[in-house]
């Protein structure tokens, strides 16, 4: 009871010390989380079915018919707002992280205050295990808030993988939104306790992270199938030629089966009423016996759509989790050491 | 067997010692303690004086762990601070600057914090401190004055009941009636709970008074380490002709006419007048200002 009473005594002065940070963190987190919220909101007042962003997607503009001015205020609406908000989602977490975590160590030896804990704490290790619980806590809480908007908002802006796939921006969503806030948090703590100054901590910690962050998009293209590369925009990613258009055949034929198979790649398979089928269903309707079955797909059927699977958005997302997590863990445990032999003033 | 004579006092161990401690701060540069042997009786209450850069913030360092020798050996009762510095730090009331403070703190805040990060802390005891001292528990420290600042410091330090106190520059930013009531009140703790306090000061007069042993550092060297009582019975101030000798001689005085005061070592009560501890910590540091590298430069 006595240690859970220190706890949060040790917490609520933490905060109190770093009220302006914790203050400025949480506010931009809550207000970028709205802001998601209310563009999911206007785009799904729209009222875009699937069906018309297939007619788009399939046809362009002047074949989607009815479906021309609700796409057309839907995408002006995804880029102009979704777009932005996205991008401020995108570098929040490393800010809420560096904001967070430099002040931390940083300004105690900034303005001598190190000097008054330290002597009173016989252990630095567990005084700075005190002042980080509750930082580390609220830096989870609120990437967490992030993480959640911004799934909610990209998988509305992508039309749930038919506008764009959300394998583009599988790092700016769920769980590696956490991890980043993480390794934003590591960078600013361990700067901030080596260089013993809170604004040019942050600014080296700012350009840490842009180039952790630049690393990051490096290794999500890498890990790209080959087959996917290229895909950027609504129009290239009908694959396979509609059936209306000459069918593949020969060579092309047998690299347009292989792909529609490729369990890395997201098919959806537009059948001759208009109906959406994702590969699986679409396997279903080949009659039994057939020998290739993806011959047959590309043959029978309309892929209209060919991105990174959602398996290898999660297979992704999982990698950059760890990594970035994995980083932020290893820079918090580095700070220890560093504190241990700092001098206070 | 033999038992000791009654007479005979037995020796006081040292709460702080150093031996042969040395700090450089960067390979290559000067020395900020060189060679200080000391040791601080337990019970004691003791200042060590000298000019800015002369050692004693980082003497004082050396002994809460902040710094590692660069050679020699430190203890804090008996313990290498360095080495094990949680047992030390356990065993040390360390009262910093007024700076050291969190601002936006309020007093209340601080020995909350303090009892967080210290065990044994007893918080009623900095309270009633306080509490007679007027310091209300919801100022912040940035709206106390000085004075206030540093009572705070102290009554913090005094609250961890550790049994050696390390005072870094306590006087420094305080008027003489703060300066006064702050040593009041380390001095009346001292005597009653037996700590040992080190405290450093520029300022003699203040510190005369309540400290019973004097250090005199200048450029990382000790200079003068001695009892108070002591140091005044073996200095003397004489007046001296114009190139005539003195035995003894510490330093020479600028004086009026041909005469010049001379301090000197002696303790002989027929020679001149007694000297003042201020005349005395002068002295050496004018002795050691002469003697230094530096002087003989600008001489060259």
């Amino acid at each position: 009871m006595a240690t859970l009473a220190g706890a949060l005594t040790s917490a609520r002065l933490t905060f109190k010390v770093h009220r302006f940070e914790v203050l400025a963190v949480t506010v931009g987190s809550l207000i970028v989380a709205a802001s998601a919220l209310i563009v999911t909101y206007r785009l799904n007042s729209v009222g875009v079915t699937a069906q018309c962003l297939v007619q788009w997607l399939s046809g362009g503009p002047d074949a989607a018919g009815a479906c021309k001015d609700p796409v057309s205020q839907w995408a002006g609406i995804n880029e102009s707002e979704g777009g932005k908000v996205l991008a401020a989602m995108a570098l929040l977490p490393y800010a809420m992280g560096l904001f967070l975590g430099v002040p931390l160590v940083g300004r105690e030896l900034e303005a001598r205050t190190a000097a008054t804990a330290w002597a009173l704490a016989g252990s630095r290790s567990r005084w700075l295990f005190g002042r980080l619980v509750p930082v580390l806590l609220l830096t989870m809480v609120l990437g967490g808030l992030t993480a959640v908007t911004a799934a909610i908002l990209e998988t509305t802006r992508t039309g749930d993988g038919l506008w764009s796939n959300l394998y583009q921006d599988a790092e700016l969503f769920g769980a590696p939104v956490v991890a980043h806030a993480l390794a934003g948090l590591g960078i600013g703590l361990l700067v901030g306790a080596v260089m013993g100054r809170t604004l040019p901590a942050l600014i080296v910690g700012a350009v840490v992270a842009i180039v952790l962050f630049n690393l990051g998009q490096q290794w999500h293209e890498s890990f790209l199938p080959e087959s996917a590369y290229g895909i950027q925009g609504p129009v290239s990613t009908i694959a396979v030629q509609p059936k209306t258009g000459p069918p593949p055949s020969g060579a092309d034929l047998a690299d347009a089966a292989a792909r529609v198979m490729d369990p890395d790649l997201d098919y959806r398979f537009q059948t001759a009423d208009g109906q959406l089928l994702t590969r699986e269903a679409a396997i279903a309707t080949v009659p039994a016996g057939t020998i290739d079955v993806g011959v047959w797909l590309v043959t029978n059927d309309t892929p209209i759509f060919e991105g990174p699977s959602a398996a290898l958005t999660s297979a992704w997302q999982i990698r950059e989790t760890l990594a970035f997590g994995l980083l932020g863990g290893l820079l918090i445990l580095l700070t220890f050491p560093v504190v241990e032999r700092a001098r206070p003033t | 067997m033999t038992t000791p004579p009654d007479h005979i006092d037995p020796p006081v161990p040292a709460a702080l010692t150093t031996e042969g401690l040395s700090k450089r701060y960067r390979s290559g540069g000067p020395l900020a303690l060189d060679g200080v042997t000391l040791a601080v009786p337990t019970g004691s209450i003791t200042a060590v004086v000298g000019p800015n850069g002369a050692g004693k913030s980082t003497l004082i360092r050396t002994w809460m762990g902040f710094e590692r020798p660069t050679a020699g050996r430190v203890t804090v009762t008996g313990i290498d601070p360095w080495r094990h510095r949680p047992e030390a730090v356990a065993r040390i009331g360390y009262v910093p600057q007024a700076a050291s403070l969190y601002g936006d703190l309020t007093v209340a805040d601080h020995l909350a914090l303090a009892v967080t990060l210290r065990s044994g802390f007893e918080r009623s005891v900095a309270v009633e401190r306080l509490r007679s001292l007027g310091i209300g528990p919801s100022k912040r420290a940035s709206e106390l004055s000085g004075g206030q600042q540093a009572q705070l410091g102290l009554a913090i330090a005094l609250a961890t009941r550790a049994p050696v106190l390390l005072l870094d520059e306590p006087l420094a930013s305080l008027d003489p009636l703060a300066r006064r009531e702050f040593l009041s009140v380390l001095v009346a703790a001292v005597r009653s709970d037996g700590h040992t306090a080190f405290l450093s000061s520029h300022i003699v007069t203040d510190v005369e008074e309540a400290c019973e042993r004097l250090v005199v550092l200048s450029a990382g060297r000790v200079l003068l380490d001695a009892d108070v009582a002591q140091a005044r019975g073996d200095h003397r101030i004489v007046a001296a002709g114009a190139g005539s000798p003195i035995a003894g001689e510490v330093a020479t005085f600028a004086g009026p006419g041909d005469t010049r005061p001379v301090l000197a070592r002696t303790a002989d009560p027929a020679v001149g007048r007694s000297a003042s501890l201020e005349e005395i910590v002068l002295g050496y540091l004018s002795s050691a200002r002469t003697s230094s590298g530096d002087a003989a430069a600008w001489a060259a």
